[in-house]
């Protein structure tokens, strides 16, 4: 029997047209079903519509089938917020506490403190998370609010892409490129918890093709009061001066530059102790922390879908404080491309180097190992995304493999599935592991933590120590995730999260064994060595809805819940469960109303609540805080703002003292604002 | 006291609510592709520009001058129909400008030789369109103008009308309008 070369031709035809994509014309991979819809509508209805960045869709392809919430300039402006980690309360799931009046602890399902060591941030791609106590100083985190483009809050492990620390979540600040800030924007306002803050900002044009920006902006913030009365010794006064240009020589390849650099003094509040009477005293200082850093990248696009991506960062930062005096040199260098494999596959990978120089020099209570260290990472990552079925159904595989001079080689991998059920429902689910490496702070430091008299005689002396550990392992979680996001109708949509966190070799501590020591005094030295004895797990869910009936209306709401129990803490005192499951409350809400009562008026109502923070050593009440700004603009480019924070309430405390800062009462405070634009 | 906060927010919410103004278009709140967003302006266009000695079943060429990422967006116009006039899509280099072009997007990779371009298409009724900075300002039709992450557009009315084009009110009603050589 034999087939004829016809039918063989045909038959091989008909077959490739079953396996092969229909549509002959090449469709880009993103070219999604909104677009269909987008030609359709009306030019009056398209003009509402915005524009994302390109640059966004290297962090798309993570972000789809994670929980991911932006929060965008629009939604700023509106809270009448003035410091970044309390815009990030708009987000659901951020569990953000104002410890005091210069100190916040910023969380994603869990792991918070004035060090929130499992949340990387970034801002344009720059981490500003510290390795040398693994956290965020928010306090010297002060952009002109105006510059930033968006907040991208991603709840869940971004270790595949983004690396170690990644771990509950990862905030990427993004600001504007430098040709949509033209113009002088200039911001004043005074009010009675931040005296004084003034911003600045000129971008003009150097060519048709490239555009800059200079920022300035200035922040002084009152001393707050204790819980028990009395003032606290935490007002700050912070300047913050930033440039970025961006160059586009032709439609292929855009360049930009940019740098920020700042100055601040942090008043603090300490307990300093001695070994000699009357072995403690408080004592008020003035930190000094400053820093400067340059950011430079070059983005091209090969072909549609086809991107490779540079960036390199220097990062200079300065902290002369009450336990230590510290200098950070950061320089990192990190390439990554993006392409498309057919019509079913999007493929990202990337490398990156980062080197750390460390020195750092003990000053009261606090010595350390080594006065001066250099730390290294090497890493790289790929993900690719496949399109099960076109448009509807999406795996992602991906991998980060990095090595560093913390713990050596690590593993972390995720695996993320998407359906897109129709045009406005999609469900995802993911399973991914993350570490959090140990900090430098938790390699080398010792720390005096007081002295007492054995029966009041001072030969025979009792001294506490907390003792860092250079054998330190990384932390590890294994999260499963799922989400849900529905856009029920075109003015209302609906997203849930649910995720369960598995973590284990947290870093908790161990007792000392007593043994007599001669520094600085002869005594006996007891106390706590970290090591890695903590597991627990984590799970929960957040939801956010976002309702807009009208135009002029919009309101949002945002609910999480989260429970956190540790499996065990072999050998470790009862406190290492309350550091682990004490420092997050069960349940976080926001409701918000946006309303244009006017064209030329806006008012906005935000509720912020929290349930009770279960701290046994200091357990914080639950609060709710009532925002309201107005804004009234007389004429284009002018606008009048008047805002009141916490208005149903005197004061609250959203924190207990810990990590040794002395907590205040969040008072009540109002500000009056005025923005020009021209 | 807790109980109380509530309710205010409450009141203040319903009070909110009760204020029922124009009706929400799809749009608004929504992001998208710039490309994307552009391609649907020039559809839109499209609807609105009455070309001279063109019946309404003649098919429309939308053309694209240069390598740009609007190629795809503006490909899949194909699919799309103005009226009852079929769209057809070509991809043009700088050496083979197509006059017979009813609207003709000109990428900003042409830059350099914009001025040529535009004396090349002087007299024939092609809509040009550009994301050119300045480029209404030069003797363009159509600017593309990025302004607070929204597309908005410019018309040099001048060129429109000097081409024999005739642009609806409804188009006008939204754009910037430039008149002679100058600069918005």
């Amino acid at each position: 029997m034999s087939i004829s070369k016809k039918t063989f031709v045909l038959t091989a035809f008909l077959w490739s047209q079953f396996f092969l994509p229909v549509h002959a014309a090449p469709i880009p991979p993103d070219a999604d079903a909104l677009s269909d819809t987008l030609i359709d509508l009306d030019l009056e209805s398209l003009m509402d519509v915005e524009v994302y960045a390109a640059s966004k869709k290297t962090q798309r392809l993570s972000d789809i089938s994670s929980a991911v919430f932006v929060i965008n300039q629009d939604m700023i402006r509106r809270s009448g917020l003035t410091e970044i980690p309390e815009i990030l309360r708009l987000a659901p799931g951020v569990q953000v506490s104002r410890i005091n009046g210069n100190a916040w602890s910023v969380s994603i399902r869990g792991g918070s403190g004035r060090y929130g060591d499992k949340l990387l941030v970034m801002i344009d791609g720059r981490s500003i998370y510290t390795l040398l106590f693994a956290g965020v100083y928010w306090e010297d985190q002060d952009l002109v609010l105006a510059d930033i483009d968006r907040i991208e809050v991603i709840r869940g492990p971004g270790a595949a892409i983004w690396g170690a620390n990644a771990v509950n979540g990862v905030i990427n600040i993004i600001t504007k490129a430098a040709s949509e800030t033209q113009g002088l924007h200039v911001n004043v306002s005074t009010g009675t918890m931040n005296s004084g803050l003034a911003g600045m900002r000129y971008g003009g044009t150097i060519s048709e093709n490239a555009h800059y920006r200079v920022s300035l902006k200035y922040r002084q913030q009152v001393t707050f009061d204790r819980p028990d009365g009395g003032e606290n010794h935490d007002g700050l006064q912070v300047g913050h001066g930033s440039f970025r240009t961006d160059w586009e020589p032709n439609s292929r390849d855009s360049f930009s530059l940019q740098g920020a650099m700042f100055d601040g003094t942090v008043e603090e509040n300490m307990v300093e102790f001695f070994p000699v009477p009357p072995y403690a005293g408080r004592v008020q200082e003035d930190d000094d922390s400053r820093g400067w850093d340059v950011v430079g990248s070059w983005s091209r696009q090969v072909s549609a879908g086809n991107q490779i991506d540079l960036k390199l960062y220097y990062d200079d930062a300065h902290r002369d404080s009450f336990f230590y005096s510290s200098d950070l040199d950061t320089f990192d260098l990190a390439l990554q491309q993006q392409f498309v494999i057919g019509r079913r596959q999007n493929v990202i990978y990337g490398f990156r180097y980062r080197y750390t120089g460390t020195e750092i020099e003990g000053k009261t209570n606090f010595l350390v190992a080594h006065e001066s260290r250099s730390d290294y990472l090497y890493s790289f990552f790929l993900q690719d995304e496949i399109a099960l079925l076109e448009k509807e159904l999406f795996l992602t595989l991906g991998s980060k493999f990095e090595y560093q001079s913390f713990t050596g080689f690590e593993v972390q991998p995720t695996l993320r599935l998407l359906w897109n059920v129709n045009q406005t429902n999609s469900l995802w689910t993911a399973v991914s592991r993350a570490v959090r490496t140990p900090s430098i702070g938790e390699q080398e430091m010792a720390l005096e933590y007081g002295y007492m008299p054995v029966d009041g005689n001072p030969d025979q002396l009792v001294g506490f120590w907390i003792l860092g550990n250079s054998d330190l392992d990384s932390e590890t979680l294994i999260a499963y995730e799922a989400g849900f996001r529905s856009e029920l109708t075109s003015a209302l949509s609906v997203d849930l999260a649910l995720f369960y966190n598995q973590y284990d070799d947290v870093r908790g501590f161990e007792l000392l064994t007593p043994a007599p020591v001669l520094e600085p005094v002869p005594h006996l030295r007891t106390g706590m060595q970290m090591a890695n004895n903590v597991s627990g797990h984590g799970y929960g869910f957040e939801l956010s809805a976002d309702w807009k009936p009208v135009k002029t209306l919009r309101f949002r709401a945002n609910y999480s819940n989260i429970q956190i129990e540790t499996d065990e803490a072999a050998g470790a005192p009862d406190f290492l469960d309350q550091e682990f499951a004490g420092k997050a409350p069960t349940s976080l809400y926001t409701l918000s109303m946006d309303w244009a009562p006017r064209s030329d008026m806006d008012l906005g109502m935000y509720l912020y609540g929290s349930s009770r923070l279960n701290y046994s050593a200091d357990p914080v009440p639950d609060y709710i805080r009532f925002d309201l700004r107005l804004a009234w603009r007389p004429v284009t480019g002018v606008e009048l703002s008047l805002v009141g924070r916490n208005l149903f309430d005197s004061e609250h405390t959203e924190y207990p003292s810990t990590d040794a800062l002395l907590n205040s009462d969040i008072p009540q405070s109002i500000y009056a604002g005025l923005t020009l634009d021209f | 006291m807790l109980f109380n906060c509530t309710l205010q927010f409450i009141i203040l919410f319903c009070s909110g609510l009760l204020i029922v103004l124009q009706p929400e278009p799809a749009s608004a709140g929504r992001q998208a592709e710039e490309t994307q967003l552009k391609a649907a302006y020039i559809y839109n266009f499209g609807k609105y520009v009455t070309w001279p000695m063109i019946t309404a079943t003649d098919p429309l060429d939308i053309c694209l001058l240069g390598p740009d990422p609007l190629a795809d967006p503006l490909q899949k116009l194909e699919e799309k129909k103005i009226g009852d006039r079929e769209i057809t899509f070509y991809l043009l280099d700088s050496t083979s400008i197509k006059t017979d072009c009813e609207m003709l997007f000109i990428s900003r990779s042409q830059q350099e030789q914009l001025a040529g371009t535009l004396a090349q298409l002087e007299d024939n009724a092609v809509l040009t369109i550009s994301d050119i900075q300045g480029f209404a300002g030069k003797g363009g039709m159509i600017e593309l103008v990025r302004k607070e992450n929204k597309i908005r557009f410019v018309i040099n009315i001048d060129s429109v009308q000097r081409a024999g084009l005739v642009i609806s009110s409804r188009l006008l009603r939204l754009a910037t309008i430039l008149s002679g050589d100058r600069q918005p």
